[in-house]
């Protein structure tokens, strides 16, 4: 593994598809931009999650879970997807594996919650790991 | 050895034709497996709504039997014994004639319900068969013919030469190869070949206009050469990404970058439309499904009013049923998210087959061909051959090395197929509007046309053979082979299949 400490939240062949774009191994210019804009995209995503718990708006909670899904995939933060794809079914009214319905909208918003928290913090795990990696500590 | 011009040219249009030809049967096929696919759903949907009606059906029967119960008891208690008198009009109500006999129910309720059990969707429609169909169609668009990431990284693309279309491209490369020997047996070289790429420019495909859009403005030299993967195209292929998520936008682009494409994006499915609705031209558009403003399925909808230019999902809601909607709304393959390079490679060669160079790991269009077998070729091309053994050396698919490198089994099942079939192995250059090489019921007419045939090639001599003389017509001027040859296609054929049939 490149990446220390990536073991279970970073998908290896993935994220490896992505570094061999890089043009300079140490600059790591390219996938170092990818990855920051994750960053603040998966930031601004969380905020907008917040904000649609609150108003307690399930649809939306869904779109936003499936569309932060699609890029942590693609990073291959396997983690993250998970959690991801589950507030997508939690949102559309189903169970986390998106097989059964689940008609009460407060036990769904219940378990948004939980899963947009755990979300979070595999989301923060994976940054350090990540920032770690991009020699970036700070 | 001369070759008149005249002829050369001759033989250089017939093959641009051919190939025109070959490139159309291809679309061709491609359109009408898609249609199968599509219609194949359509008739599971189908089967679905009859045995769900069905069940209605029984539901419906139950209770009707229900209430019918209900009203022979009534109909016990209030008044028992006043049927015998309805008799006298001859004219017995069935429901009484059932409640005097042991109870039983209504006898319009029987036959009902023993039609029902008769004619039982749920055992008569056996949808196993219709789905089993189905996927192979799925697999052999290759929708299904992506493997998920983890089981593709550990080989090297392997698959797509197992896809329908390749295997398309190379039975149809085997007449190419055919052609190539019989009519350059100078060598493969010496000659216009007829895979050359220029001749690409002669095939009546859409040629994009627009100039690329590539967000990454660096030169080719610039690119990093282990990421390098060169498919080896005739020119960049433009591909439209519509994608939303910026991440995979970025990386998609980066991908089709090193592959060697043009790329240009846009946000979302109204975006995508727009730009292809104000003429601009792409080879394939990546789609992504899920999107704000509109969705990928609708957009595909949309383009699909005006264009035909091809368009595959990427998503990862890849569930049967969501696949057979993506290509009832005119998408035409599946590229599952998170996608990989490989992956990404594949749908591009499956798609883009026609823009490749020739050379380049193209086995299946064009088969390699070694200079001996040319050289054999032309040894009995330039020998009379008139005798019965070379002559069955001709069309023997053992004596034919020539086409065979392109997959054994493939070379085999297409001799055999010639072999089974001479009336349709004469009947092939009739593309080019041959006489003599009309359909099975012309035979007679053959024939005729056949000895004439023989005349002109009695006064030509070698010198203005065309493909059909050398492929076929020295067998016909050998009365054994002759017999062999139309024995079968006189037969009347038509009619033997339908007699054949176990029903």
């Amino acid at each position: 593994m490149k990446i220390p400490g990536a073991k279970d939240t970073i998908d290896e062949a993935t994220f490896e598809q992505i570094l061999e774009m890089d043009d300079d191994e140490e600059e790591r210019e390219f996938s170092k931009s990818i990855v920051y804009d994750f960053f603040s995209q998966a930031e601004s995503t969380f905020g907008k999650m917040d904000g649609y718990l609150e108003k307690k708006d399930l649809g939306q909670l869904s779109a936003l879970g499936h569309f932060l899904k699609g890029s942590s995939a693609t990073l291959g933060l396997t983690k993250v997807k998970d959690s991801c794809e589950k507030i997508q079914h939690f949102g559309q009214n189903k169970d986390e594996t998106g097989t059964h319905d689940e008609p009460d909208d407060e036990k769904c918003l219940e378990k948004l919650k939980d899963t947009i928290a755990q979300a979070k913090q595999e989301f923060y795990d994976v940054e350090k790991i990540l920032k770690k990696f991009y020699h970036d500590e700070a | 050895m001369m070759i008149p011009t005249q002829q050369m040219d001759l033989v250089n249009t017939q093959l641009i034709a051919t190939q025109q030809q070959l490139q159309q049967l291809q679309e061709r096929y491609n359109e009408l497996s898609i249609h199968h696919s599509m219609l194949l759903q359509e008739v599971i949907g189908l089967q679905k709504t009859v045995v769900n009606h069905e069940h209605v059906m029984q539901n419906v029967m139950s209770f009707l039997h229900s209430v019918d119960a209900q009203r022979r008891r009534d109909s016990r208690i209030v008044n028992p014994f006043p049927q015998g008198g309805q008799v006298q009009n001859g004219n017995i109500e069935p429901n009484q004639q059932g409640a005097i006999e042991d109870d039983v129910p209504a006898s319009p309720l029987q036959h009902a319900s023993k039609l029902l059990s008769e004619t039982n969707a749920d055992v008569m429609l056996n949808p196993r068969n219709l789905e089993h169909m189905n996927e192979i169609t799925m697999r052999m668009n290759g929708t299904l013919t992506t493997p998920p990431p983890e089981f593709l990284r550990g080989q090297n693309r392997p698959s797509s030469r197992n896809a329908a279309p390749q295997s398309a491209g190379s039975s149809s490369s085997m007449r190419m190869g055919d052609l190539d020997n019989l009519v350059y047996p100078v060598g493969q070289t010496n000659g216009i070949d007829p895979m050359y790429s220029e001749h690409i420019h002669n095939i009546p495909y859409p040629m994009p206009t627009k100039p690329p859009e590539t967000g990454d403005a660096r030169f080719p030299d610039a690119r990093k050469k282990s990421t390098q993967v060169d498919p080896g195209w005739v020119r960049p292929p433009q591909i439209l990404l519509v994608e939303d998520d910026p991440t995979c936008r970025r990386i998609g682009s980066k991908f089709l970058y090193a592959f060697h494409c043009s790329i240009d994006s846009a946000l979302d499915g109204l975006e995508a439309v727009n730009k292809m609705n104000a003429g601009s031209k792409y080879d394939l558009v990546l789609m992504d499904i899920i999107m704000p403003n509109l969705d990928g399925v609708s957009a595909c909808h949309l383009i699909r009013q005006f264009d035909s230019t091809p368009i595959i999902a990427m998503t990862s809601n890849i569930r049967s049923d969501d696949i057979s909607m993506y290509f009832q709304h005119g998408m035409n393959d599946v590229l599952p998210k998170p996608f990989t390079k490989e992956g990404l490679l594949q749908m591009l060669e499956k798609h883009l087959a026609h823009l490749k160079k020739p050379a380049n790991h193209m086995d299946g269009m064009m088969p390699p061909q070694p200079l001996a077998t040319t050289r054999q070729a032309l040894k009995e091309e330039e020998s009379p051959a008139k005798s019965p053994s070379t002559n069955s050396n001709w069309n023997s698919p053992n004596q034919m090395p020539g086409v065979s490198p392109a997959g054994s089994t493939v070379t085999d099942e297409y001799m055999q197929a010639v072999q089974a079939n001479p009336g349709v192995y004469g009947m092939n250059p009739m593309q080019h509007g041959m006489p003599y090489n009309g359909p099975a019921q012309m035979q007679m007419q053959h024939r005729q046309q056949q000895q004439q045939q023989q005349q002109q090639q009695q006064q030509q001599g070698g010198h203005r053979r065309q493909i059909s003389d050398i492929s076929g017509g020295d067998d016909m001027n050998n009365p054994a082979k002759r017999q062999q040859m139309y024995t079968g296609p006189l037969q009347p054929q038509p009619m033997n299949p339908m007699h054949q049939r176990p029903r």
